[in-house]
This record gives structure tokens, sequence and C-alpha cells, in this order.
């Protein structure tokens, strides 16, 4: 195969992979709402970091996993939105520092 | 001499494997002619092996390296991630949605059980696999510096916006299983397919 030929079958792979890449982001539209206009629905499917250590996953629009990086002490509660916060419920983790986690939170923070 | 080899072979009408075995049993010691025609034969024959040898091994790169990560990788995305990703509005305007959501009634419930390394951060890893190894298969798995910067270029951009990520310049969050299976999706398909002795300056 002729150098140029290379070249070119490197760029196009290079856009495929980049395209393959764009696909797999999130869509902008639950980006661009503001914390306010966020329902439950908005943060099915995404992970947010509560700190260094905890990580949460709201599993579905009453569901949410935490668990300590890197995978260890996970637990599951429930969760939900009231007056503009995020609740989250008690959890059946092992560790105590993640059951520690349950509370309120403000939606602009995740 | 050597110079020779070919055509005195040529011209003796020796092209067949049959010629080949006829030339071999003929040789004798001191018999400098036949002597080379053997080692025509021989250096053929090795040549053939490695041309055959390098085709198997360029499709099972191409089959394996390339295609087969990058279909687990989609696979997972497909299967266990949330349907904000862009893909899924791109499979609802080619009327694909509906299939997908059916298969995703049996795959979804399962992601529970899965680990976050294996949904979030192994379909990164892959993705870079799977570039690699089509990049060094376009560039007969050698590495120089007319191709490096294709071979490097999303690996570095993957691995920089993560880093990027720890020092809150790009938008995400940081994590340190992700920033290792960029690195592995980087070094792996170089270290299985690229022949270590091809890393230099190629000039032509």
């Amino acid at each position: 195969m002729k150098k140029t030929i290379k070249h070119l079958v490197s760029a196009m792979a290079v856009a495929l992979f980049l395209f393959i890449a764009f696909g797999s982001d999130d869509e902008e539209t639950a980006k661009e709402k503001t914390a306010k206009e966020k329902t439950a629905k908005d943060f099915v499917g995404q992970t947010f970091d509560l700190d260094t250590y905890h990580r949460v996953k709201f599993e579905t629009e009453s569901r949410y996993w935490i668990y300590q990086k890197p995978l260890n002490c996970g637990g599951n509660g429930n969760w939900s939105i009231e007056n503009g916060k995020i609740i989250l419920g008690s959890n059946d983790s092992n560790c105590e520092s993640t059951r520690a986690k349950k509370g309120s939170y403000e939606k602009s923070r995740f | 001499m050597k110079d020779n080899i070919v055509p005195a072979a040529k011209a003796r009408g020796l092209t067949t494997q049959c010629d080949k075995k006829r030339v071999l049993l003929n040789f004798k010691s001191g018999d400098y002619a036949k002597q080379n025609e053997r080692q025509y034969y021989l250096v053929r024959h090795i040549a053939n092996l490695q041309t055959v040898m390098s085709n198997t091994k360029m499709k099972k790169q191409l089959f394996i390296g390339h295609i087969l990560t990058l279909l687990l990788g989609g696979f997972v995305y497909i299967s266990f991630r949330q349907d904000t990703l862009k893909m899924f509005s791109w499979f609802d305007r080619v009327n694909m949605l509906e299939a997908i959501s059916d298969f995703r009634l049996f795959t979804l419930p399962l992601s529970v059980y899965l680990p976050n390394w294996f949904l979030y951060s192994l379909p990164d890893g892959l993705w870079l696999f799977s570039y690699l190894s089509l990049l060094l298969i376009v560039w007969d798995n050698e590495i120089s510096k007319h191709n490096i910067h294709w071979l490097l270029l999303l690996p570095s951009v993957a691995i920089l916006t993560e880093i990027g990520q720890l020092f809150a310049i790009v938008h995400g969050t940081f994590d340190i299983l992700d920033l290792t299976f960029y690195l592995g999706g980087t070094i792996l398909p170089i270290l299985i397919f690229t022949n270590s002795k091809t890393i230099k300056d190629k000039t032509t």
C-alpha cells in the first residue's frame, strides 16, 4: 500500500473512531438543563462523586447505588427529589462512612 | 554467483515443488550450482511461509484486535448504558431504537450485577485497542516517524482529557480506572502486534 493511501486510511480511521466517541457521549439536552429543571429521570444512569472516595449511581428513579472507590463497600438505597434537593435514603453498605452518606444534597452538586 | 541463482534455476525450468525436491535430492557437496539452487528454493520457501504467517496474523489482528473489541465495546454501551447517549437518538433516526429497546429489556437488569469498570472503563480501553489494531494493520505493524502521529493521536487525546479532568480543566469526573484502561488499550496492541525491531526511523 502506498504511503499516501496509508495516510488517507489513517485519517478515515481517526474520523470513524471520533464519530464512535461522539456517539457514546451524553445528549447535550440533559446537560443543558439547569439543576432546577432536572427531574429524577435526568439523573437515572448517571454516576457522581460525592467526595474523593464515595461515588453514587442513580440506577432508577428511586434506587441508588453507592460505593467507595475502588469498588468496595457498595450498598443500595432509595433516593428522591424533594423541595429541589436530592435526598439519599439509608443504604445497606458494610462501611460506616458509606452509610453516613445518606442525607440531603443540592441538585446543583450533581 | 548469487545473482545467477534465480536465472539459472528458471532457465532449467525449475518452478514446481517437484523441481524443488529434485534439486534437493540431487544436491551433492561441492556442486555449487546445485547448492545455489537449493539455497534459492529454501529462501523462496521461507519467504512464502513468512507471507502466509503474516497474513494469518493480520487476519487475527483484524478480526480479534479490531472488529471483536469494537463490537464488544459497542455491546456494552448498547446493552447496559443509559439511553441518553447520542447513539440512541441516532438509532431512533434509522428506526432501530425499538429493536434495541426490546433487546435492552433483557440486558439492562443485568447491569446491576456487573462491575463499574466493566460498564464504564472497559469499553474505552477496547475502543483504543480497536483503533490501534486497525492502524497497525494499515502501517504493516511498523512504528516509524511517518505514522507515530496517527497511532498516538486518539490515545493522547483520551489520556490528556482524563488527566484534564483530574485538574478540572476538562468537564467530567476523573477515574483512575478509566486512565488505566486507556493506557492498557494503547500499550497492549503495540506490545502484541508490533514487531519490536520496526520501532525505528524508517526513511524509505
